[in-house]
């Protein structure tokens, strides 16, 4: 899947998947909300969705550059290699732990290259970022 | 002083009755008790959606007062601790939720639902529906899995998607809000009838209250509107009006005799007649009818305050001896009393419920007062009452105008034809006793939310359900062209929730049989990336489809559709009936004649122009009767009266009082039935001042004392229906303005073309025509 990944400060995410088919997703305060192309909008609270639950709080966190939430919901482990830097968080709270074995946010300088989850049932979600165009 | 106290325990036995009937009277405040009864299946559909039909349970809360995100957090939360509340069925606020109860049941039906299994199933659909099912695996997360594993096509979120309100408008925050930002709308379903006081009036108490827990209520304004908020607020409101009217109006008349007759044994006295009437009035209608409309007895109170005039005629001429003033009012007063029982019988006949208890109430009532009051004047004391002042007897000397009421009559009714079309008022509205601005918020609210303002509808009716609904599914055919055609926007309909069992069994056999399913399953998810044997909780549903039962309507009973389904169709003595109901028609006409055009199964009903229909035929039979019983009137007063001349002289002051009030009543936005029993109370009391007032004029100091009792009958009645016209009820204030501008005006015409009095005494024309 392809798309944009936009954040509006001070907390709001919206990813905007072009293809296969255009759907958006917006995350703000305890609510997701998804809307496709037609018109549709569902929601449903962010609670329902721990992995979207904790890549909100990790996105959000190192886009306000405030590592507070971080520490608090989080064991973080962080490598500094040559090709750049990796931050591999453990949820804390068993709630998240149950269904997220842990969070990988990895980059080189200033900019997030890639995002991932990888789920207790053993289910990998990547998602690589690149600046835009 | 032995009068005093006979007449006070006589007055107090009476009062003791009165009460004691009230208490055991059950009120009803429905509010529809002055709407005609329907006399078309078109009709039924107004009455019924104003008495007890789910859109009439229906409340609207509305939240306002901040920005949108306050009033989106606050319309979450109620809509979360609403449904906690007794007898509220369901809580909606637009929020779409994928997490909803609402999924269940749908989920059950899924495979009868979707409209057309073939073209779903179809190669190209079936690798979009699974593309889309990947996005929606990805931005909302693991939980939907399951759901996505049992409806790869996606026929649950279609069918709700259906389901929402066509116009709802979802603001910013995926909630509704009005359409001018200001609102957040939440809609209440109550189990109860809008007109079940207590229930309803605890759910408005407990909405309050969850509002006011809601930590930002200050900033906030809470607004609530429908039908059964309406019957609580007017129940209250009927209540306190009640209570401060009737003391204002009973100090008003007390104080009016007090001033006249100057001894407490004559007002006792004079509230006798008054208490009987009220108590044969009130036997009369607990005799006749289970449930009393609590606006019929506001009303009716009011009427019979008409019956203190017979006393204060008893009174004025009592000059020593009661049986001899009695004998000498009799005449008049019998036959003022009967024309008002031939008007009040003629509202009798009506077939709406509120207003022919009205009628029986009125009529038995004023009867009985009058007979009671002729019955008094044995008893009353001997000591003559007061007479007249000096002001009055000077009065009796000023020159008469005896042609002026006719010319008002003339003037009045050129002008009455004139106004043609625009002299009545054909709103269902003005009928109602909620007040007009909280009825046009309401219908803005809910015409902007699609939920329950409903104008334009096709309405199909048959015996059996199953033909009922086909013929829905035919209607709703042509609608999609329509649609096509730009004729029409969008609509609601029951079978998308219950379909035809035709319906259902072509979508049975439509669905491919399992083993292909799974293969198309299997091909599509390695083009989509699904991984095998995903979807296999679908291909099992499939395999148990040959055995489920189709869907009815009871299956939607205890689900969140469930008012959806109940206001859609209704199954009603003669069979079923499913509505239709459309939005975003541009131009009504075109459509209604298309439809024809295409043969469809039914016509396009406008239910503002049916209504308007109704109020016109409700109208014209009042009128009918009315008619029937002025001739009956001027029959009557031929035949006592001997002569055309005195007849056309008694007439003519209530006419033109009538015909003066009715056309200032039509400038001022059109007569409507209220009006009318208004204008019936003046001719009614008008034709008794001119009774008085051409009959009861023998000699100087008879004059003087019939004027005297007109003048102090229009004080008292005429003061009692100003106190009226201050009323916060609409229907009530309407009614007390016309009655006392009407009431001044016909005792001034009575009195100007009062019969000439000869200048010496002679015998009383009333008594020696006897």
């Amino acid at each position: 899947m392809r798309g944009r990944l936009l954040y509006l400060p001070p907390d709001r995410l919206e990813k905007h998947v072009e293809h296969p088919r255009q759907v958006s997703q917006v995350i703000a305060g305890d609510r997701v909300r998804v809307r496709t192309a037609d018109g549709r909008e569902r929601s449903f609270a962010l609670s329902r969705a721990p992995e979207l639950e904790a890549l909100s709080t990790v996105l959000l966190a190192v886009l306000q550059g405030d590592p507070e939430p971080l520490r608090r919901q989080f064991e973080i482990d962080l490598e500094e290699g040559e090709e750049g830097w990796s931050l591999r968080l453990h949820p804390i709270a068993e709630r998240l732990a149950e269904r997220v074995t842990w969070l990988r946010l990895s980059g080189a300088g200033d900019s997030i290259r890639r995002f991932e989850v990888l789920l207790a049932d053993g289910e990998r979600i990547s998602t690589e970022l690149d600046a835009l165009p | 002083m032995k009068g005093t106290l006979g007449a006070l325990l006589l007055a107090l036995l009476l009062l003791a009755g009165v009460a004691a009937l009230l208490a055991q009277m059950e009120l009803d405040f429905r509010l529809d008790a002055l709407l005609p009864e329907p006399a078309t299946a078109e009709q039924a559909l107004i009455t019924d959606r104003l008495g007890d039909s789910p859109a009439a349970r229906m409340i609207l809360v509305a939240v306002g007062g901040s920005d949108a995100r306050t009033l989106a957090h606050a319309s979450d939360v109620l809509a979360e601790r609403l449904p906690r509340i007794d007898h509220v069925a369901r809580v909606d606020n637009g929020r779409f939720d994928l997490d909803s109860e609402a999924w269940g049941p749908l989920m059950e039906k899924r495979l009868f639902l979707a409209p057309d299994p073939a073209r779903l199933t179809d190669r190209e659909n079936v690798v979009r529906a699974l593309e889309e099912r990947l996005v929606e695996l990805s931005l909302a997360g693991s939980w939907v899995e399951p759901l996505i594993r049992r409806d790869p096509l996606g026929i649950v979120a279609d069918a709700t998607q259906d389901l929402v309100p066509a116009a709802a408008p979802v603001g910013e925050e995926g909630l509704w809000f009005s359409r001018d930002g200001r609102y957040a709308l939440l809609v209440v379903d109550t189990d109860v009838a809008a007109f079940d006081l207590e229930a309803q009036g605890a759910i408005v108490g407990a909405i309050h209250e969850a509002f006011e827990s809601l930590p930002e209520s200050a900033d906030l304004e809470l607004v609530l509107t429908g039908p059964p908020v309406f019957a609580v607020e007017n129940a209250n409101r009927a209540r306190a009006d009640g209570r401060r009217l009737s003391l204002l109006a009973g100090a008003w008349i007390l104080l009016v005799l007090l001033v006249a007759w100057r001894r407490l044994a004559l007002v006792l006295a004079g509230a006798v007649p008054l208490l009987g009437g009220v108590l044969v009035g009130l036997v009369a209608l607990s005799a006749g009818y289970p449930a009393i409309h609590g606006l019929t007895l506001a009303f009716g109170f009011t009427l019979l305050g008409v019956a203190i005039d017979y006393p204060v005629h008893l009174v004025a001429h009592h000059e020593g001896d009661g049986r001899r003033a009695a004998r000498r009012i009799a005449l008049p007063l019998l036959l003022g009393a009967a024309s008002s029982l031939l008007a009040y019988g003629a509202i009798w006949l009506s077939t709406s419920p509120g207003l022919a208890q009205l009628g029986a109430f009125s009529a038995v009532g004023l009867l009985g007062a009058a007979l009671i009051t002729l019955g008094l004047g044995p008893w009353l004391p001997p000591r003559p009452a007061p007479g007249p002042p000096a002001l009055v007897r000077r009065l009796v000397r000023l020159p008469r105008l005896p042609w002026l009421p006719g010319l008002l009559l003339l003037a009045s009714a050129i002008g009455l034809a004139a106004m043609g079309g625009r002299l009545w008022s054909d709103d269902l509205a003005a009928l109602s006793p909620v007040e007009g601005d909280r009825l046009a918020l309401d219908q803005r609210l809910r015409s902007e939310l699609g939920a329950g303002e409903v104008r334009y509808l096709v309405a199909v009716q048959d015996r059996e359900l199953e033909t009922v609904l086909r013929r829905t599914e035919a209607l709703e055919e042509l609608l999609a062209e329509a649609r096509a055609d730009g004729l029409v926007g969008s609509w609601q309909s029951v079978v998308r929730l219950v379909p035809s069992q035709t319906a259902q069994e072509a979508r049975r056999a439509a669905w491919p049989d399992p083993d292909t399913m799974a293969h198309l399953l299997e091909r599509a998810s390695a083009d989509v990336g699904f991984r095998a044997g995903a979807f296999e909780p679908f291909v099992e549903d499939l395999r148990r489809l040959e055995a489920q039962p189709p869907v009815g309507p009871e299956d939607w009973r205890s689900t969140p559709f469930a008012s959806l389904v109940e206001t859609l169709l209704e199954r009603r003595e003669e069979g079923w009936r499913s509505l239709v109901v459309l939005a975003g028609i541009a131009d009504p006409e075109a459509l209604a004649s298309w439809l024809e055009r295409r043969q469809a199964p039914a016509s396009l009903l406008d239910l503002k122009a049916v209504s308007e229909r109704m109020v016109r035929g409700y109208r014209r039979e009042v009128l009918a009767s009315l008619g029937v019983a002025l001739l009956l009137i001027v029959g009557l007063l031929m035949m006592r009266l001997r002569s055309a001349r005195t007849c056309w002289a008694v007439l003519q002051p209530p006419l033109a009082a009538v015909a003066l009030v009715a056309l200032l009543t039509a400038l001022a936005g059109g007569i409507s039935i209220v009006h009318l029993v208004g204008l019936i109370l003046v001719a009614g009391i008008g034709l008794d001042y001119a009774l008085f007032l051409q009959r009861l004029m023998g000699d100087r100091e008879v004059a003087a004392r019939t004027l005297w009792a007109v003048a102090l009958c229009a004080a008292s009645t005429g003061g009692v229906f100003l106190i009226l016209a201050s009323s916060s009820i609409g229907l009530l204030a309407d009614l007390g303005a016309t009655a006392s501008t009407g009431i001044l005006l016909a005792a001034t015409l009575a009195w100007l073309s009062r019969k000439d009095t000869p200048a010496g005494s002679g015998p009383w024309v009333g008594e020696a025509g006897r």
